[in-house]
């Protein structure tokens, strides 16, 4: 099948009105998931995740891919008029959004973060399309130790890039390398680290640590201090949205070069979103000619971060779809979902299940554009649902989560697993350790080790034939250019 | 992000906390992968990976506790103290979920967690409470059980 054949087969499948129910159905959950700040996708998706059994793969996936994309744009709407992220992925836009708000300027800070993220999303599905094919390509060829060194200097440059301790993230990344191996080794059948536990021969739920690390040990920290901010919801009238020509002008320049850096590190896997956004940010800031104006209610300073994490969104279905390789705790979900109808993800799945493949990409693109004008001209309803105040919204986040939980596997151990996930991410938090690079280890951690055991097998042991590889080689050039330049940057601030 | 924080140059005890936390983890997962059988690297025993990983983890966190007497890491969250009575609560309201939905149903459990939470905020008043517990368990069992049809016990007494 011709590729353009494959794309009609894709506007087929997205059009059809099942399609067009759940990416509605996905991205409206997925805004007002990203809206309240402490709910996200995760919690989401993971309740959602059983029903999504009973109807077909594709429908399913176009449904959670939506949730996670709404997400990106309803996660600056909070940040913007409370100074509180929405999504871990928009703590940058509190930077300028925040200050844009108490200016009086709320309308036009959500109407360039909507564009931004509009314009981001475009070219991420672009890059998409463009990649996906070509990557699926190459990847069939890939074997073990292409694997090992893709997922190795993924996982490296997500821990160095917009990490504020850099060796403690690199730590954090093995630490969740080591819970990822937790349960059944698969080679040989023998139970590690479960401790009697039958319960953890599976390994550690997913979902379990996810929501203990961040839902939890965030609640933990914000319950009893923080309050609700101090905003007008009648304020954000659909005249307020306006942007003068200078805003447009000052903003068209950082969104280009944030949608260009979320596409850039959407392909590799484990530099997402956040990372996307924070270094677009400092991007802009650099090459300003004013940027004593950051910080201070610049919109170039949430332009661009929007663009970039929302880029990197669509173009991190990249890695996930043909690889089989997940970069971050919704990917890896996503994946799971495809694994439970029987559906391999991998190079062979662009070739296997073109249908699947092609109309879930297409149905970002309607998704997209329901987003914009659920985000525009509905923006009001939004806006309403953020003057609901914290002590009223944790009690039921937490509730949420425990239903959300506790809905995988029926198993009471789960909630165990959140207290002391819990307990262990508000430690973390206290002593400044980052959880996003242990979820990181965590599930690309036994993908590491299977690819490295088996590079070595095939090897018979001999470390020097991983150079023989080119694309091996190409990866640990890579991996020593972001070593060096990381080591360079932390001496020079230092 | 090294351009919103200051460093100074100063010994930083919580940095070195962390940086023993780590070791601690580190030094567990070696003594424990000896435990398995490590094998060598052409055939790899059970044991190998997490000795590497976690040989890998105690050099991490030395080199951690190596900086924590060079650099104190200033940022605004400093000075914050331990939220005690929020971890207690939050902690205790997710226990008590796990101890009631098997053998009490949905309804008394997300009703519980409601109470058992709203003590983390000392802010809280007892009538808004009971409604929210009231409202939130009535939802969840209309929206998960009877509309999303998920496999949950409503009230079992």
């Amino acid at each position: 099948m011709d590729f353009l054949s494959q794309i009609a087969l894709g506007f087929e499948v997205a059009f059809s009105l099942k399609s067009l129910i759940f990416a509605f159905i996905g991205v409206t959950l997925g805004t007002f998931v990203g809206v309240l700040p402490g709910i996200g996708p995760i919690a989401t998706i993971s309740i959602l995740l059983p029903i999504t059994f009973h109807t077909d793969p594709t429908s399913s996936i176009i449904m959670l891919a939506g949730i996670y994309y709404g997400a990106q744009y309803g996660g600056s709407t909070a940040s913007i008029l409370l100074n509180l992220p929405g999504t871990p992925t928009s703590v940058v836009t509190c930077l300028d959004g925040y200050p844009m708000a108490k200016q009086g300027r709320a309308g036009v800070a959500l109407f360039i973060t909507t564009v931004a993220s509009f314009v981001g999303s475009m070219l991420g599905i672009v890059a998409l399309v463009g990649f996906a094919l070509p990557l699926a390509t190459v990847a069939l060829k890939f074997g073990a130790p292409e694997y090992f060194a893709l997922v190795f200097v993924g996982l490296l440059a997500a821990a160095l890039m917009g990490s504020r301790s850099r060796l403690g993230a690199v730590a954090m990344v093995a630490v969740g390398v080591l819970l990822g191996i937790v349960g059944t080794d698969i080679n040989t059948g023998v139970q590690r680290f479960t401790f009697g536990f039958a319960e953890l021969y599976d390994g550690i739920s997913i979902v379990a640590i996810s929501m203990g690390l961040f839902g939890i040990a965030e609640i933990i920290s914000n319950a009893g201090r923080r309050t609700t901010g101090e905003f007008k919801p009648s304020d954000i009238t659909l005249r307020s949205l306006i942007p003068t020509r200078d805003d447009v002008k000052r903003s068209t320049g950082p969104t280009l070069r944030g949608s260009a850096i979320g596409m850039g590190f959407g392909v590799l896997p484990g530099t997402g979103p956040a990372i996307s956004s924070f270094l677009s940010y400092a991007l802009e800031k650099r090459i300003s000619r004013t940027p004593e104006r950051f910080g201070k209610g610049a919109v170039e300073g949430i332009a661009a971060p929007e663009a970039a994490n929302n880029a990197a969104t669509q173009a991190g279905f990249i890695p996930t779809l043909t690889l089989g390789i997940p970069g971050d705790v919704v990917m890896a979900i996503i994946l799971g979902a495809l694994l439970i109808h029987g559906i391999t993800p991998g190079p062979g799945l662009i070739i296997e299940h073109p249908d699947l493949f092609w109309g879930v990409i297409i149905s970002f693109l309607v998704g997209n554009i329901m987003l914009m004008v659920l985000n525009l001209p509905l923006i009001g309803i939004w806006v309403r649902i953020l003057t609901i105040p914290y002590r009223i919204l944790y009690p039921v986040m937490i509730a949420l989560v425990c239903i959300g939980v506790y809905s995988i596997n029926y198993a009471v151990f789960d909630m165990a697993m959140i207290v002391v996930f819990g307990l262990a991410g508000y430690v973390m938090l206290l002593l400044r350790l980052e959880p996003a690079p242990l979820l990181l280890g965590f599930i690309l951690g036994p993908m590491i080790e299977e690819n490295f055991r088996r590079s070595m097998i095939l090897f018979r042991g001999d470390l020097t034939l991983f150079l023989y590889r080119p694309t091996v080689v190409v990866l640990l050039v890579l991996m020593l250019v972001l070593i060096s330049y990381s080591a360079y940057s932390t001496v020079r601030a230092k | 992000m090294t351009e919103h924080s200051t460093k100074k140059r100063n010994f930083d005890p919580r940095a070195l906390t962390a940086a023993l936390l780590v070791i601690a983890v580190g030094g567990f997962a070696v003594f424990q992968g000896f435990g398995y059988r490590v094998g060598e690297l052409q055939r790899m025993g059970s044991g190998y990976f997490p000795v590497l990983v976690g040989s890998a983890i105690v050099l991490l966190g030395l080199g951690m506790a190596a900086l924590s007497f060079l650099y104190r890491d200033e940022d605004e969250e400093q000075g914050q103290g331990i939220a005690y009575r929020s971890a207690i609560f939050v902690l205790g309201s997710v226990v008590v979920f796990g101890m009631l939905i098997d053998s009490y149903g949905m309804l008394p459990a997300v009703f519980a967690t409601i109470v058992v939470a709203a003590f983390a905020d000392p802010r809280q008043r007892v009538i808004p409470v009971l409604i929210l517990a009231a409202v939130t368990s009535v939802v969840s069992v209309g929206l998960f059980v009877y509309a999303l049809d998920l496999p949950f016990k409503v009230f079992v007494w």
